[in-house]
C-alpha cells in the first residue's frame, strides 16, 4: 500500500490537514463543554471500574497464594472475588450507559443546532450548496463524532487500567515487568497504523460501491432503453468491471487487515511467553511467588484490549476532527438576508388599501457580475394585479425573489407598502407575500397540513374555501382520505395539474396582501385551467397579484402587463395595447407559444 | 466494532428456507471451494493455538516450576514460542482465503442477480419498483459484505472455540468443567433475551433513523417554499420532536444493551472465583493441579467470549439470510418475454401485422388491448390516437414485443415475433421513448447503447443521418462531453437528439416513437422535429401520437379506445365520417383558439 502521492503533496497535504485538525480539535473541546457535568460523571465511573478490575488479578494472586498453596482462608478469597464481580459489573454497565447516551445527546443537539441554521441561510447559499453534501454532514459526520465522544470514558478508563496495571507490574518484579511489557506498544502502534489504513481503503470501498449503484440505478431506470436496443450485455459488462473493481478494492482492505489484526493478537502472546520463560526461572530461583506468576498472565491479557483501543481513538478522533471541520464550514458561513437591527412595520390594512409594491432601478444578479434586472423600476397598486411577461431569461422569476427578499438588490430599493424591503423583519414581509412557485414544492404530509402551512391553525372551513377557490376540492375528496391523504413524495402521487393546485390553495390560505403566481397553472388541464381561472378573479379581487405566465388567457387575467426585456421594463399597458403597439411583445408571445401554435396547424 | 444488522419477523426465514439458502449458497460458492476450504483450516489452526496457550503455561507451571525441573520449562516456553508463531502466521491466511471467499462470492451473486435482472421483460419492472430493485443489488448485498469481511471468520471461530474449548476442559477436569458450566445456563439465556431486545430497539432506531433523515431532507430541499411562508421556527419544531423521538429510541436500545454487558462482565469475574474457590478445595483434596486451576482461569474467557460472540452475529447473519432469500427469489423468476429455443433471424423487410390479439398486464383486471387487428406496411406511418390509459402506448410496446400478447399474435414479414432471435427483433424494430434517457458517460458511449460495436465513423454517420452534426460540434468536447448524471449537463433537446441518434445507429426498418407531451425550448424543439423528420424517411413508422401535426402527417390513423381499435383511416377520410377522430380534432383546435 504505497502511496503515489510526491514528497510535495504530501508535505502540502499534512500541512492543511494540520490546520484544519487542530481547528476541529478546537470545536470538539468547545462542544463537549456543554455536557461537562456527566462525561465527568462517566469518567469517574470509569475510574472506579479500572481500580476493581485490576484488583481481581492481584486478589487471584492472594487467593492461589494464601488460599490454595498455604491452604489459607480459601472461600474468603472466593467472596472478595466474587464481590469484585458485582462491583464491576455493575460499574461497566453504567460507563456503558453514560457513554452511549451522552454520545447519543452530543449528536442530537448538533443536528438540532446545524438543521437551524441551514434553514435560516440565505437562499443565495442554498443554490449553491448540494442537498446530499449538507446530508453527510448532519448524518455521516455527525456519526463520526458520536463515535468519538461514546469512547472518552472507555478511553478514560483504559488510561487508568493502563497505569495501574503497569504499577503493580513494575512493583511485583520490575525486571519481570520491563520484559512482559516489550512487546505491548506494538500493539498500541500497530491499532494506531491500522486505523488509519483501514479508513482510506473503506472509503475506496465505498467509492467502488456507488459506482456500481450507479450502473444498477441506471441500468433499472433506463430499462426501455436497454432492452429497445437489447444493450443487456453492454449494461452486464459494466457491471462486471464494477464488481471486480469492488472485490479488488475490498482485497486490498482484507490484505491491511490481514497484516495488522494477526500482529495485533500475537504480541500479546509474545509478553506471556516471556513472563512463563524469565517468571518461571524467577519463581524457581525463589525471587518470584507463583501466584505472582499467574496475576502476571492475567494483568497482560488485561492490557491488550485498553492498548488496542487507544489506538483506535486516536484515529477516531482525527475522523471526528475531520467531520467537525466540515460541520464548522456550515455553522460558521452567517445569513447574508436577515432581520433588520430596528424593524419597520407594516401599516395596518384597516388605513387604506394595502399591497402597493414598488421597485426603484433595481440592479440584480446571481453573479454580480452579470446582471438579471439593469435598473429595473415598476410600481404596482394596492389591489391591482399585473402580468409580467418576457423571453426565457428575462428575469421574471427574479422579481418575486427579490420581493420576497431571497436576495438583496446590488442597487436599488424593493418597496412593499412604503417600507424598503430589507427595514422589516423577514417574517413580517413574507407572511404578507404569497408565492405559488413554478416548480411545485409539497410535503411529505397531509392534504390538509400541505394547504394550512402558512397558517398551521387555519380551520377546516378556511382550508375547503381555499381548496375550492383553486380547484382542488373535488379531486381531494376522491384521495383515499380525503384531506388527511398523505402526499408529496413518499405519500399519494399527485399529477402536476393537482401538485399546483394545492400550491394555490396554501397561497390562497396565506391571505397574504401580494399573491404572486408564477407560472402556476403550467401543468394543469387546459380544460380545467378555465376553471381555475374564474375562481382566481375572486381570490385576485381587491388584491394585489402578480402573475408571470406563458398562456395569453392566464396573461389576460392582469389589469396590465409588463413586458421584461434584458431586465429592464420595455413596455407597460394592457394586453390588447401592446399587442396593438409592441413588435417585441408580440414577439416574446410568438416565442412562449410556437410549440402550441405547431400543435394546431 | 460493526454495525448491528436487525431483521423483522416477516423476514426471519423458516428453517426449510434456512437450509434451502444455505445449500445454494454452497452451490454459488463452488468456484472457489478450494479457498473456503483453505480458510477453514486456517481457522482450526489458530483456534486451537488459541486453546495452547493456557495449556502451556499449565504445563510450565505443573512440570516445570513446581518439579523444579528447568528444562521441561524452558520446552514449554519454546512450544509457546512457536504456537505464537504459527498462530501469526495462520491468522495471516485465514483473514485472506475467507475475504478472498466471501468477496468472490459477493461478486458472483451480485453478476447472478444483475443478469437475472436484464433478462427479465417489462412487466418485471412495472410489478417492482425501480427503488426496490436497486436496493436488493445494493444495499442488500452490502449488508453482507460486513459479515463477510468480519462475521464469517468470528462466527466460525467463536464455534469451533466453544467446542474445542469444552473438549480440553473436560479432558484437564471435569470436576471443574461443570463449575464453569454452572454460569453458562445464565449466559446464554441472557445472550439470547439480549438478541432479542437489540434486535426489536434496532429496528425501532432503524425506522426513526429513516424518518429524521427524510425531515432533514424535505428541510432543506423545501427551504425556499418555508422561508417565503415565514415558516422556519414550524418547521425546526417539527423536526426537533423527530430528532428527539430518534434520542429516545438510540437511549431505549443502550438500556437494552447495558444490564447485558454489566452480567457479562460479572459472569467472567464470578466464574473465576467459583474456579478459585472451589478449584483450592479441589487441589487442597488433591484431585487437580494448581497448574489446571491457573490454566481453568485463563481458559474461562475462551468459553464465555465466544457465547457473547455468537449471540451479536446472530442477527447479522439472520439479516443477512433474509437478504439472500430475496436475491434468489430474483434469481429464480422467469422471464415473460424470453428468445425461443429454435428463434430465427427476422428478414430485412416487411409487413407488421397485428393480429387478433389480447393484452392484460400482469395483476391487472381489466384488459388493455381486446382482439386488436391492424397491420403496416412497409414503409408506411400509422398514427395511434385516443384517450390516456385506451391503449394506445400498449398497442405500441406490444408491436415491439415488450410484451407478449396472450392472445393472438404479432408478426414481421410473416415471422411471429416470439419465434425471432432477440438481436435480430432488436435491428428491425427500435423504439425511441418519450424523454431521452442518458447513462453515465461519454455521448459517444450513449450511442454506443444501442449498438456496442459500433466504430467512430459509424456514430459520426448516425449524428449526421439526422442532422444534429453542428448541434454536437458546439459542445465542450464534442461527442466526448461527459454528459454527468443522467444528462444533467444536456438540454431536453439535446437528450432527445441523443436519443434518436441512437435509432439512426441501429437503423432500423421499423420505428415506434412515443411522442413527447411536454415542451422543449422552441429553438431545440425545431431541431428535434427536424432529426424525427429525417430518422422517419423512407422507414415504417408507428407514433403514438399527442399533436395534430403529428397524426396529420400519417397515412393511416387508428383512434384506440376502450382496449380496440375504434376507427382507422386517413386523416381526411377519418373527418368525414364525423366519428371520434373527428370529435378529438375539433376538441384539438378549440383549446387552441381558446387561448
Amino acid at each position: 500500500m504505497t502511496s503515489i502521492e510526491s514528497d510535495t503533496e504530501v508535505a502540502a497535504r499534512l500541512e492543511f490537514e494540520e490546520t484544519q485538525r487542530s481547528e476541529g480539535w478546537r470545536l470538539l473541546r468547545a462542544a463537549l463543554q456543554m455536557q461537562r457535568r456527566n462525561l465527568l460523571l462517566g469518567a469517574l465511573v470509569g475510574i472506579l471500574w479500572a481500580s476493581f478490575k485490576v484488583a481481581v488479578p492481584q486478589m487471584t494472586k492472594y487467593a492461589i497464594n494464601d488460599g490454595i498453596e498455604k491452604n489459607g482462608p480459601l472461600l474468603r478469597w472466593a467472596l472478595i472475588i466474587g464481590g469484585l464481580g458485582v462491583l464491576t459489573g455493575v460499574l461497566s454497565g453504567m460507563r456503558r450507559y453514560i457513554a452511549f447516551r451522552e454520545s447519543r445527546w452530543a449528536e442530537t443537539l448538533f443536528r438540532e443546532r446545524l438543521f437551524s441554521h441551514v434553514l435560516n441561510l440565505h437562499v443565495g447559499y442554498h443554490d449553491k450548496a448540494q442537498t446530499g453534501q449538507l446530508m453527510s454532514r448532519a448524518s455521516s459526520d455527525l456519526m463520526q463524532i458520536q463515535s468519538f465522544i461514546v469512547m472518552i470514558p472507555i478511553t478514560l478508563s483504559n488510561v487508568i487500567q493502563i497505569f495501574a496495571v503497569t504499577a503493580i507490574l513494575f512493583i511485583t518484579d520490575p525486571i519481570l515487568a520491563i520484559v512482559a511489557l516489550i512487546p505491548l506498544p506494538f500493539v498500541n502502534l500497530s491499532a494506531r497504523r491500522f486505523s488509519h489504513r483501514i479508513h482510506p481503503a473503506s472509503i475506496a470501498v465505498q467509492a467502488e460501491q456507488a459506482q456500481l449503484a450507479n450502473v444498477v440505478e441506471e441500468s433499472i431506470s433506463g430499462v426501455r432503453v436497454v432492452k429497445g436496443f437489447g444493450a443487456e450485455q453492454v449494461q452486464f459488462e459494466k457491471l462486471e468491471k464494477e464488481a471486480d473493481d469492488i472485490l479488488r478494492e475490498s482485497m486490498k482492505a482484507a490484505r491491511i487487515r490481514s497484516s495488522f489484526m494477526p500482529a495485533i493478537d500475537v504480541l500479546p502472546a509474545l509478553g506471556l511467553v516471556a513472563v512463563l520463560g524469565v517468571g518461571g526461572h524467577r519463581v524457581l530461583n525463589g525471587d518470584l511467588t507463583i501466584g505472582d506468576l499467574v496475576a502476571f498472565n492475567v494483568y497482560l491479557t488485561l492490557l491488550i484490549w485498553p492498548l488496542r483501543n487507544i489506538g483506535m481513538i486516536v484515529a477516531l478522533g482525527q475522523r471526528a476532527a475531520a467531520a467537525l471541520v466540515r460541520i464548522n464550514e456550515v455553522m460558521s458561513t452567517p445569513s447574508e438576508i436577515i432581520d433588520p437591527v430596528q424593524p419597520k412595520t407594516l401599516p395596518l390594512q384597516t388605513a387604506g388599501p394595502v399591497g402597493d409594491v414598488k421597485f426603484d432601478k433595481v440592479v440584480f444578479g446571481y453573479n454580480p457580475e452579470f446582471p438579471v434586472l439593469r435598473n429595473f423600476s415598476m410600481e404596482i397598486r394596492g389591489g391591482e394585479s399585473i402580468a409580467i411577461v418576457g423571453a426565457t431569461g428575462s428575469g421574471k422569476s427574479t422579481v418575486t425573489r427579490l420581493l420576497l427578499r431571497f436576495y438583496d438588490t446590488q442597487s436599488g430599493h424593493v418597496f412593499l407598502d412604503g417600507i424598503d424591503v430589507r427595514k422589516l423583519k423577514l417574517s413580517d414581509l413574507r407572511k404578507h407575500i404569497g408565492v405559488v412557485f413554478e416548480d411545485t414544492v409539497l410535503f411529505n404530509d397531509s392534504v390538509r397540513n400541505n394547504i394550512a402551512f402558512a397558517k398551521p391553525d387555519a380551520g377546516e372551513e378556511e382550508i375547503e374555501r381555499a381548496a375550492k377557490l383553486s380547484g382542488a376540492h373535488d379531486f381531494v375528496l376522491q384521495l383515499p382520505n380525503g384531506y388527511k391523504t398523505v402526499i408529496g413524495e413518499r405519500g399519494f402521487s399527485l399529477s402536476g395539474g393537482q401538485r399546483q393546485r394545492i400550491a394555490i390553495a396554501r397561497a390562497i390560505v396565506a391571505n397574504p396582501r401580494v399573491l404572486v403566481l408564477d407560472d402556476a397553472t403550467s401543468a394543469v388541464d387546459p380544460s380545467k385551467e378555465g376553471e381555475i381561472r374564474d375562481a382566481m378573479k375572486t381570490v385576485m379581487s381587491g388584491r394585489t397579484t402578480i402573475v408571470i405566465a406563458h398562456r395569453p388567457g392566464t396573461i389576460a387575467l392582469a389589469d396590465r402587463v409588463i413586458l421584461l426585456d434584458e431586465g429592464k421594463v420595455a413596455a407597460i399597458g394592457t394586453h390588447d395595447e401592446l399587442v396593438g403597439s409592441n413588435a417585441r411583445y408580440r414577439e416574446v408571445l410568438a416565442s412562449m407559444s410556437a410549440p402550441e401554435d405547431e400543435k394546431v396547424n | 466494532m460493526w454495525s448491528q444488522g436487525g431483521v423483522t419477523d416477516e423476514d426471519r426465514l423458516s428453517r426449510a428456507q434456512a437450509r434451502t439458502v444455505i445449500g445454494r449458497v454452497f452451490k454459488m460458492a463452488a468456484p472457489f471451494r478450494k479457498t473456503m476450504y483453505l480458510a477453514f483450516a486456517c481457522v482450526c489452526v489458530t483456534t486451537l493455538c488459541a486453546l495452547a496457550g493456557p495449556l502451556l503455561v499449565r504445563r510450565g507451571i505443573d512440570l516445570g516450576i513446581r518439579e523444579k525441573d528447568p528444562t521441561s520449562l524452558n520446552i514449554s516456553v519454546g512450544i509457546y514460542l512457536l504456537v505464537a508463531l504459527i498462530a501469526y502466521v495462520f491468522g495471516r491466511a485465514q483473514f485472506l482465503f475467507l475475504n478472498r471467499t466471501g468477496e468472490s462470492f459477493l461478486r458472483v451473486l451480485r453478476l447472478a442477480v444483475f443478469r437475472q435482472m436484464q433478462r427479465q421483460s417489462m412487466a418485471f419492472y412495472d410489478r417492482n419498483k425501480a427503488g426496490v430493485l436497486v436496493a436488493r443489488m445494493t444495499a442488500d448485498i452490502e449488508s453482507m459484505a460486513e459479515l463477510v469481511q468480519w462475521g464469517l471468520l468470528q462466527f466460525l471461530a467463536a464455534g469451533m472455540l466453544i467446542v474445542f474449548a469444552l473438549v480440553l476442559l473436560t479432558t484437564l477436569s471435569w470436576q471443574l468443567t461443570i463449575v464453569a458450566l454452572l454460569v453458562m445456563p445464565i449466559l446464554i439465556a441472557a445472550s439470547v433475551k439480549f438478541q432479542r431486545d437489540s434486535n426489536k430497539a434496532y429496528l425501532t432506531v432503524r425506522d426513526r433513523v429513516g424518518a429524521n433523515l427524510s425531515a432533514l431532507q424535505e428541510g432543506i430541499t423545501t427551504v425556499r417554499v418555508i422561508q417565503a411562508y415565514a415558516q422556519e421556527e414550524e418547521t425546526i419544531r417539527k423536526f426537533t420532536k423527530s430528532n428527539r423521538e430518534l434520542f429516545k429510541s438510540h437511549e431505549h436500545s443502550v438500556r437494552v444493551s447495558t444490564w447485558y454487558f454489566a452480567l457479562i462482565e460479572f459472569g467472567g469475574v464470578f466464574a473465576s472465583a467459583l474456579i478459585i474457590g472451589i478449584g483450592g478445595w479441589l487441589v487442597h483434596r488433591g484431585d487437580v493441579t494448581l497448574g489446571t486451576v491457573v490454566a481453568f482461569t485463563l481458559l474461562l474467557s475462551s468459553l464465555f467470549d465466544p457465547v457473547q460472540q455468537l449471540s451479536q452475529l446472530y442477527n447479522t447473519v439472520q439479516s443477512a439470510g433474509a437478504a439472500l432469500n430475496k436475491l434468489f427469489q430474483i434469481l429464480d423468476a422467469k422471464p415473460e418475454v424470453d428468445e425461443h429455443p429454435g428463434a430465427v433471424a427476422l428478414p430485412t423487410s416487411g409487413e407488421l401485422i397485428v393480429d387478433g390479439i389480447d393484452f392484460t398486464y400482469s395483476g391487472a383486471e381489466n384488459r388493455a388491448l381486446q382482439n386488436v387487428s391492424i397491420s403496416v406496411g412497409v414503409g408506411e406511418k400509422l398514427a395511434l390516437v385516443g384517450p390516456t390509459g385506451a391503449g394506445k402506448s400498449t398497442l405500441a410496446k406490444l408491436m415491439a414485443r415488450l410484451y407478449d400478447p396472450q392472445v393472438g399474435s404479432v408478426s414481421y414479414g410473416g415471422i411471429d415475433l416470439k419465434m425471432a432471435t432477440m438481436s435480430s427483433l432488436r435491428e428491425r424494430i427500435v423504439v425511441v421513448p418519450q424523454e431521452g434517457f442518458l447513462f453515465n458517460g461519454t455521448i459517444r458511449d450513449n450511442l454506443r447503447i444501442a449498438r456496442s460495436t459500433a466504430t467512430d465513423e459509424e456514430i459520426d454517420a448516425a449524428i449526421a443521418a439526422i442532422g444534429a452534426t453542428d448541434h454536437f460540434a458546439t459542445l465542450p468536447d464534442g461527442l466526448d462531453t461527459e454528459v454527468r448524471e443522467r444528462g444533467s449537463r444536456l438540454s431536453a433537446g439535446e437528450r432527445q437528439l441523443v436519443a434518436l441518434a441512437r435509432a439512426a445507429l441501429v437503423d432500423p426498418a421499423v420505428l415506434v416513437l412515443d411522442e413527447a407531451t411536454s415542451n422543449l425550448d422552441p429553438g431545440t424543439e425545431a431541431e428535434v422535429e427536424h432529426a424525427l423528420e429525417r430518422l422517419m424517411a423512407g422507414r415504417t413508422v408507428i407514433v403514438v401520437a399527442h399533436r395534430l401535426s403529428t397524426v396529420q402527417r400519417a397515412d393511416h390513423i387508428a383512434v384506440i379506445a376502450d382496449a380496440q381499435v375504434a376507427e382507422y383511416g386517413t386523416h381526411a377520410e377519418l373527418i368525414a365520417k364525423g366519428g371520434r377522430y373527428s370529435a378529438l380534432a375539433t376538441a384539438w383546435q378549440k383549446s387552441q383558439i381558446s387561448r
